[in-house]
Order: C-alpha cells, then structure tokens, then sequence
C-alpha cells in the first residue's frame, strides 16, 4: 500500500510539475505561416462594432484589387468598453493564446500596454516610416500611440477639441460669437446664468471610472501642458494645471456657470441637461459630433454651432485635442503582411480614410484630405457648417499630446484626488493637483 | 483484493483533487510567491523582500478599503442578517396571504445579473436626471445626491446590498425554521410561553447553526463586494466606496501590480479568517453540547 501511495502522488506530483512548465513558458510570438489556400479569417476586436465595417470594407477593395488573397475573411467582434481591454490585457498575460489580429484601441488605454513587456503589439515603425503613404500624414497623431521612439498605430481622427454651441439659446439672449477668450467665456456664462441655463456640464470627479476624462486634459493640452512630457515627468501640477483646475472650479463654485455632474458622456443622463435646454455648451473635440451628439440628441439637430477654443490670452492658441482611438496589430497574428497590408489602407491611404469618413464621420490625420470637398462638405446638424473647414484652419496648430504607461493611472488619480475634492471645497487646487503628483510618482517608482 | 480494485476509489476521487489542485491550490500557492514580487504580467516575477506589504502599511487608500469593507461586513451582520430572519418570521407564518410570491419577490434580486442591476441603479439615483428624482420631484422632495456624496455613497452601496443579499440569507432561516419539530413549539405553548418567549428560549436557539452559518458567509460575502462599487460608483467619490475587492482588481488590471494585488488578497485572505474565527468563537459554534 505504502509503494501504491508513494507511485500515486509521484505521479500526480510530476503531472501538475509538467502542467507548470508547459505554462510558464513564457510568451511567445506566433511564427509567421504560409498563406494557407483555405479561409483565412482575420480577427478585428474593438469598442464600436462600425469601426470593423470600415475595415471590412477596405478589405474588400483590396481583394478587389488583388492585393490581398480573395480567402480573407474578416471577423468583427465588439466588446464593452472596460470589457474589451481587461481581456487582451489578461490575453496578452496569458500568452497571447486567443489574440486577435487587430484591435481598437482608445488613447486612454493605450498607456496600459506599454506597462508590459515586452509589448503585446506589433512595432510598426519601420513598415510606417517606409510607406509610401508617410509623406502625408498628420504624423503628431501617432505620437500618443508612441512608446520608446516605437510606433505602434496612428489615431483614425485629427480629434481637435471645439466649443460646440446652441445658437438659438446664444441668439435668444444676446451672446456674441466668437468667444475670444475664456474669460469672455465666463461672461457669457454669467448672462446665460440669468435665465437658469449653464454654460456648460463639467465632471465632478466623483466616479473615478465613469466621468468625462477627456475634460481636463484637452484645457492642459490647449496651454502646452498635460499630466506628461515627452520625457514621462509629471507635470500635471505646474502653473499650467493649477491655472485650469481653479478655472473649472471657479465655473462651478465662484461664478455657478457650470453644472457639475458625475456622468461620462456614455451615460444618457449626461444628455438630459442639454435635451431639456438647460446647459448651453459642449468643451469636446470633433468626435463628439457623430459618436456622442448626433445619437444623444437627434432632436437637437440644426440648433448647434461651433467654433474654436476660447485663448487663454489674446491671440493665444484656439484648439486643443483629447482622445482619440488607433488601430494596432498584435503581435500574435498570423498573418503580419495581410495584417500590415490592411491597417496601411485603413489608416494611411486617402481612400480608407475617406471610407472611415463616410461612415463614421471621423476625420483622417491625412493632409492630402484637408481640402477634399468629401470632408469639408457641411453638416447640418451644426447648421450648415463644416467641421473639415475648422481643421483646414486649425490642424496645423494642434498641441501635442504625451501619452504615458500611467495615463490612465491619471485619469483616476484627476478624478479622486483633484476634482472631486477641490469641486467640494475640501482643498486648494494646488494641494490637489499635488497629491496627484505625488501619488503617480509613487506609482511610477513601485 | 487485486490491485485494480484497491485503486478504483482512488481512481474515482483522482479527478476531483487533480482540478482542485490545478484551480485552487496551486493558484493560490502562486498567489502567495506573487506577493513578494513585482510583476507586470509578462516576463519573470522579481522578488522584492516583501516591500509590497511595507507599502500596503504606508498605503493611505489601502487604509480606506479595509475600513469601507469591515464597514460592509458590520452592515451585512447587524442589518441584513436581521432583517432576513425577520422576514423569514414572517413569511414562515401560515396566516400570511401570497407567501409563496412573497418570497419569490424578496428572492428575485439575488437571481438578476449584478451588472445589470448596477446599471439600473446608476440610471435610477443619477442626480441630475434620475428617475428617483423624477418619482421625490412629484411628492415636493429633493433629491440627495447619493453617488457624488462621501456621506452618502457607502449608505446607498449598503442600501444595494440589503436589497440584493437579503433574499438569499432569508431562505437559509427560513429552511431552518421549517426544521425546528412542531412538538417542540407545542411544547412551549403548552407551557405558558407567549411568541416572543418561544422565540427567544425555543426557536433562536434552535436556529444556531442556521444564524453561525449565515454570519460567516455573509462576513465573507462583504469582503467579495466588487461589481456595485465598479459600475455604480467606480469606488468614488475620493475612495469613499472602494471596497478591498475593487481595489485589489485596479492594482492587478489597471496598474498590472500583480505583486501588489497579491499582497492586498493575502491580507484580505488573513482578514476573513481571523474574523470568520472570531464570529465562529463569539456565536459559540466551538462549544460541545
């Protein structure tokens, strides 16, 4: 019996032992195969089903074309927002077993990746530096999709932040436009707030993983600052951020212009206000027209107008950017130059963009497409005017924006450490945007 | 007997302990080597002589997740225990109409999807256009602000709580009630006890292993509350919901410190124990009979 025991637990010993070792391999990257004759299905996972569409459809014209094999099948699978990255996170820990092909990935979560390493994504610098496309891109958009001087996607949007406007309530009580600087902004503000309307809906901070992070961000752009420099200091509490956190605290607190709320612009509660006349502007950039706006508020259509940014001081810079999402092949797939073949169309080719214009309205960091009479047509939900003819002005003086592996470490850190308690009177600005600091260098350090 | 029939039990429970082994206790064993040391998920963990639980000792919001969370364990007792077996009282008696949807109706909440509960919830107490907002704005009330509030978020995650949690421990009392012989409680009358008598001397005492079973799993219960604060408050406002779960899951999948998470789950892992030893001695459940 005694011998039975010692050859079981052996047994069970050198199994689990074995199981151990099979799975601390350690990732590996897929070799690249031949392409095989049967169906080649290429995997695009992201957040906004659409977005597969644009890419199906440029898939098709380069089967059409011949430049990709005819049994290329694309598969479109969307997640949930958190959804999607909790699980290429946990996918590329895991090894990369299950990986997709292709993934949508938004700016706020890319800094998620570049903590790992090596990267789950595939380093593009070399295809995109060498493509023929290069000369005409808007190539600052790949900048925030940068890590360690390696290019891992470009955003499929110029993504310049405006002041979108209700022109009938401006109309209604006397407001000029253009809005020169913010402190005129506040003007308005205090007019509007005369007859119970809001300037404007800003995040109070209150959610860390539900509110509107792309607020403050694009106000620190706008002024050349941000929660980074190139180099990953923190700069977030620099005069620059201490300047715009009181400015939004005195929209709320001082002078009551702003409607302080805890909802993200996903949420339909954050469009209640604005349905209902109550709140008179958005701060966003372009996305939010054909993503947010239109589905949100369709009722409103005609009513909006845009213009740009209010300076910081006269003849200041007028536009900012926030968000944004890129494509990024992972390093798993299969098939690199079907891969690599696709997101250089999608992304780099004035066709594909146009394609992404079409149907999601976004606008390509493509300069050739600045003047394309497809971009700069007018909108009628903003009455007529044109947000292409807004970049055609503005794309040239669009800030730069430094991503970081903690990004998103600090939107949740803006959120509980700076807004929330500065929006309630518990600190100062500075002693918020301190602790912030403080606790995303500890991070940095751990 | 041959030696294929003296392994054929063992063969049998093999299965068993292999998965538990796979899934359970070689997880954990790694949870416990993580703990020591940073690791991003990719690449070899790197010990770092326990400089994680240094800095969970220095981790001012770690301080506040323990606190929010013991804050949910004491609620889950004093609040939702009681309050199940009351119902259980209650619905237990037979003089009682539509009992049996009663019961469904209290049950129904433990059976919904916690995210979509959540997400009912977000929609329902948003400050600004929520519909209990609407339903107070009809009879002349303000609306509090439930989420944005520190006072007010830890109460209305409690408030979820009581409405999901209390269903499931009032089936567990009432199974227990049900099991507790008539001719005892005939017993009682028959001696000249009144209700609350037989239920202070009779029934309660009766309900020993029930009461001791539903503390503990509720004590264990409060420390997994993860999904509520993730969509409805996000652990906010300024850390006043994070619960030690949530908390936990950021460091893992938001920061990738698995090392650090590790930390937090072996500290929460110590936690349970030495309160679930605590209630299990306070209930009397090591006492011989």
């Amino acid at each position: 019996m005694r011998r039975f025991y010692k050859i079981c637990v052996s047994t069970l010993f050198i199994f689990v032992l074995s199981v151990c070792i099979v799975f601390a391999g350690g990732t590996k990257e897929r070799k690249v195969e031949k392409v095989p004759e049967g169906p080649i299905e290429i995997n695009w996972w992201g957040f906004v089903a659409e977005d597969g569409d644009v890419m199906k459809e440029c898939l098709d014209i380069l089967k059409s074309r011949g430049e990709i094999p005819e049994n290329v099948e694309l598969k479109i699978t969307a997640y949930g927002f958190e959804e999607l990255y909790d699980k290429i996170l946990a996918i590329f820990t895991a090894g990369g077993t299950g990986a997709p092909d292709f993934v949508e990935v938004e700016i706020s979560q890319a800094g998620r990746f570049y903590k790992q390493d090596p990267i789950g994504f595939m380093d593009l610098t070399q295809r995109i530096n060498n493509s023929p496309y290069y000369e005409d891109q808007i190539i600052s958009r790949a900048a925030p999709y940068s890590y360690k001087g390696r290019i891992y996607g470009i955003d499929m949007d110029l993504s310049l932040s405006m002041i979108y406007y209700r022109k009938d309530i401006f109309d209604q009580y006397n407001i000029k436009v253009p809005i020169e600087t913010w402190d005129d902004y506040i003007k308005a503000g205090l007019e509007l707030k005369k007859h119970g309307i809001y300037m404007v809906e800003v995040p109070n901070g209150a959610n860390p993983d539900n509110f509107n992070e792309d607020f403050v961000p694009q106000l620190l752009i706008q002024q050349g600052g941000g929660y980074f420099d190139k180099n990953g200091n923190v700069i977030v509490n620099n005069q620059i951020g201490v300047r715009t956190i009181t400015f939004i605290n005195d929209m709320v607190n001082k002078y009551g212009i702003a409607l302080a709320s805890a909802s993200d612009i996903f949420d339909p509660p954050f469009y209640a206000p604005y349905n209902e006349g109550k709140v008179a502007t958005f701060i966003m950039p372009s996305w939010m027209l054909e993503y947010f706006m239109k589905p949100n508020m369709p009722d409103l259509s005609g009513k909006w107008r845009i213009m740009p940014l209010p300076a910081w001081e006269k003849g200041g810079v007028r536009t900012s950017t926030a968000g944004g999402t890129s494509l990024m092949i992972t390093r798993f797939t299969k098939y690199p130059d079907i891969a690599w073949k696709l997101f250089e169309f999608n992304r780099m080719a004035k066709e594909g963009g146009l394609i992404g214009h079409k149907k999601m309205g976004y606008f390509p960091p493509i300069k050739s497409l600045l003047n394309d009479p497809q971009i700069i047509k007018p909108d009628e939900y903003i009455g007529g005017q044109s947000i292409g003819e807004y970049f055609k002005t503005y794309a040239p003086s669009i800030p730069e924006y430094y991503l970081s592996p903690f990004w998103w470490d600090g939107h949740l850190l803006m959120a509980s450490e700076v807004l929330y308690p500065v929006i309630t009177g518990k600190i100062s600005p500075k002693v918020g945007l301190d602790n912030m600091a403080l606790k995303l260098k500890q991070l940095m350090e751990q | 007997m041959t030696i294929r029939n003296r392994m054929a039990p063992y063969l049998f429970i093999a299965p068993f302990f292999i998965l538990f082994f796979l899934f359970w206790f070689w997880p954990v064993l790694f949870s416990i080597f993580l703990s020591n040391t940073d690791w991003s998920g990719v690449g070899k963990p790197e010990f770092n002589n326990l400089r994680n639980f240094v800095n969970l000792i220095n981790d001012s919001v770690f301080h506040i997740t323990v606190r929010n969370t013991l804050y949910i364990a004491v609620a889950s007792i004093l609040i939702i225990a009681p309050l199940a077996l009351l119902l259980a009282i209650l619905l237990n008696n037979r003089l009682i109409k539509f009992s049996d949807a009663i019961r469904l109706a209290i049950f129904l909440p433990v059976v919904m999807s916690l995210v979509v509960a959540s997400m009912i919830f977000l929609n329902l107490l948003d400050y600004n256009a929520g519909i209990l907002k609407y339903w107070l704005g009809l009879i002349g009330l303000k609306m509090p602000d439930l989420l944005s509030s520190e006072k007010l978020s830890m109460p209305t995650l409690i408030g979820i709580l009581i409405w999901r949690w209390t269903g499931y421990n009032m089936l567990f009392f009432l199974a227990g009630l049900q099991s507790i012989p008539k001719d005892v409680l005939e017993a009682a009358k028959i001696d000249g006890a009144n209700n609350f008598q037989t239920f202070i001397y009779v029934t309660f005492p009766m309900l020993k292993p029930v009461t001791i079973f539903v503390i503990v799993q509720s004590l264990i219960g409060a420390f997994q509350v993860f999904e509520e604060p993730l969509i409805i408050t996000g652990g906010g406002p300024a850390y006043s919901s994070l619960t030690m779960a949530l908390y936990l899951y950021n460091r893992a999948f938001r920061n990738l410190r698995f090392g650090y998470a590790s930390a937090v789950a072996l500290i929460q892992f110590v936690l349970i124990l030495l309160l679930s030893i605590f209630a299990l001695k306070v209930t009397g459940a090591f006492k011989k009979e």
